[in-house]
């Protein structure tokens, strides 16, 4: 399953995005109960503060978008883990492939619009 | 047309839709998102907060006002909770932390400009007090105002250095606050990006004003020192080239537009606030340029105006706010007034008035 996170906005309003494809037995052991536990369905509609960032979160075919401030208990775990996977794999392809300039923000999805 | 009947999940829903097909069903239900996020905002209002026209200020500024801020800065002790611990009162000396040292003279910075070109006692008109915290998070790239407090963030030290660095952010995050009791303008499309402008406009007058620049001298740069020397830009966005602040092999190039030709339609960033905002940022620097000297006076007096009187409300677009802007320069100035002419001509320029 392709796990997604785009955060946009930000006081820079910079966009930046992270995704994983994760497999079995990971996906049903360690990704499904916090994904199956994410209100996907019922997203508050809170107008967001001033300079916050937007979050669009997606795994497999749910998708939601939320202000930061409501990125709370499972959403947050959700998004921890994805730049986690998404960092670490980054830092694998690096230590194998040729070195880039500065690999810190550069997106680790670069197929998402 | 959408109605309030449809679920406002649903009209997210819909208002991002990435299908071409039904780009016209994602625009309906973003402008009636927007639509009910403002009467959502409106229900809220006080209307005692939408105060009759102001009475003229006198024509010439008082520097000695008398005003006097009261600061509070809490350190969040890199966790993401609010308030954080007390650690500068106002009266209190400096203390050794920078970051506390310089939200606290960037709050009275802010304070100065508001209180001494255009009268106002900080905030809420009523000297309420400044509120800020520093040391947000780990490693935190990002600087927002809360709806109580302005947040900092320590930054990366890759990108990013803290946010506190740079006088114009401290002044855009008061600038927010200063819009919630204002014009209370709502954070999506149009009036989100104009919410954001106005705070990246006082936000650069708050820094001309301490350094004494005029507009010709002024950088008209927000966000100045914010980047470590391995980024390649000079601040985040430029009132005067908006697109050009930045052009970095990492970040990408700033990509902000500085007319109506080039206005971006997202559903990201709450509808291209940060974005979109370049717009209004150059046709108040094409104001304060035409009209010279110091842009706090003349132009910042008319965008004060403006953000005060009554013809602003919270759901007020890019056309409308430029009406208000034309109100304030007449009111002010005269119907005759090169400031009038200097309004019209700015907005002109920047493709919202033809």
């Amino acid at each position: 399953m392709r796990i997604s996170v785009k955060r946009t906005g930000g006081f820079a309003g910079l966009t930046r995005r992270w995704a994983v494809e994760v497999g079995q037995p990971e996906l049903r052991d360690e990704w499904l109960p916090i994904i199956e536990s994410c209100p996907w369905d019922d997203v508050p509609q809170t107008q967001n503060q001033p300079d916050r960032y937007m979050y669009r979160i997606s795994a497999g075919e749910r998708e939601a978008s939320l202000p930061e401030q409501d990125v709370t208990g499972p959403w947050r775990q959700l998004v921890d883990r994805t730049l986690e996977s998404a960092r670490q794999e980054e830092g694998r392809r690096a230590e194998s492939g040729p070195k880039g300039p500065e690999g810190f923000l550069r997106d680790t999805d670069p197929g998402e619009r | 047309m959408f109605c309030s009947i449809v679920p406002p999940y649903l009209l997210r829903r819909l208002a991002q839709l990435d299908d071409r097909s039904l780009l016209p069903v994602a625009e309906a239900a973003q402008r009636a998102l927007t639509r009910d996020a403002a009467m959502r905002r409106n229900r809220n209002v006080k209307r005692a907060q939408m105060p009759a026209l102001p009475t003229l200020l006198p024509s010439q500024r008082i520097r000695a006002t008398g005003l006097n801020p009261t600061r509070q800065i809490n350190d969040a002790q890199n966790m993401e909770r609010l308030p954080g611990i007390r650690v500068r009162s106002e009266g209190d000396g400096p203390v050794e932390d920078v970051a506390v040292n310089e939200a606290y003279d960037g709050l009275g910075s802010t304070f100065e400009l508001f209180a001494d070109a255009y009268q106002r006692n900080a905030l809420d008109g009523r000297g309420g007090i400044l509120r800020a915290t520093v040391h947000y998070g780990e490693d935190y790239d990002n600087a927002f105002w809360n709806g109580t407090r302005m947040v900092f963030g320590d930054g990366d030290g890759r990108v990013f250095q803290r946010f506190t660095k740079s006088l114009s952010v401290i002044g855009h995050e008061l600038t927010h606050g200063i819009t919630q009791h204002t014009t209370n303008l709502v954070y999506q499309g149009q009036p989100g990006a104009l919410n954001e402008s106005i705070s990246d406009v006082f936000a650069a007058l708050v820094e001309q004003y301490k350094l004494g620049h005029s507009a010709e001298h002024a950088s008209w740069v927000i966000g100045e020192g914010l980047f470590t020397d391995q980024v390649s830009g000079d601040g985040l966005r430029s009132l005067k080239a908006p697109g050009t602040a930045y052009d970095d092999d990492v970040l990408g190039k700033d990509p902000q537009p500085a007319t109506m030709a080039d206005y971006i339609d997202t559903t990201d960033d709450n509808g291209g606030v940060h974005l979109n905002s370049g717009i209004p940022n150059h046709a108040f620097y094409r104001l304060a340029s035409i009209l010279g000297g110091n842009a706090w006076e003349r132009a910042g007096l008319i965008w004060y105006d403006t953000i005060t009187g009554t013809e602003v409300v919270a759901d007020t677009d890019f056309a409308g706010f430029a009406a208000a802007t034309e109100s304030a320069a007449e009111s002010r100035y005269g119907k005759d007034s090169e400031e009038l002419k200097a309004v019209t001509a700015a907005w002109t320029e920047v493709g919202v008035l033809e």
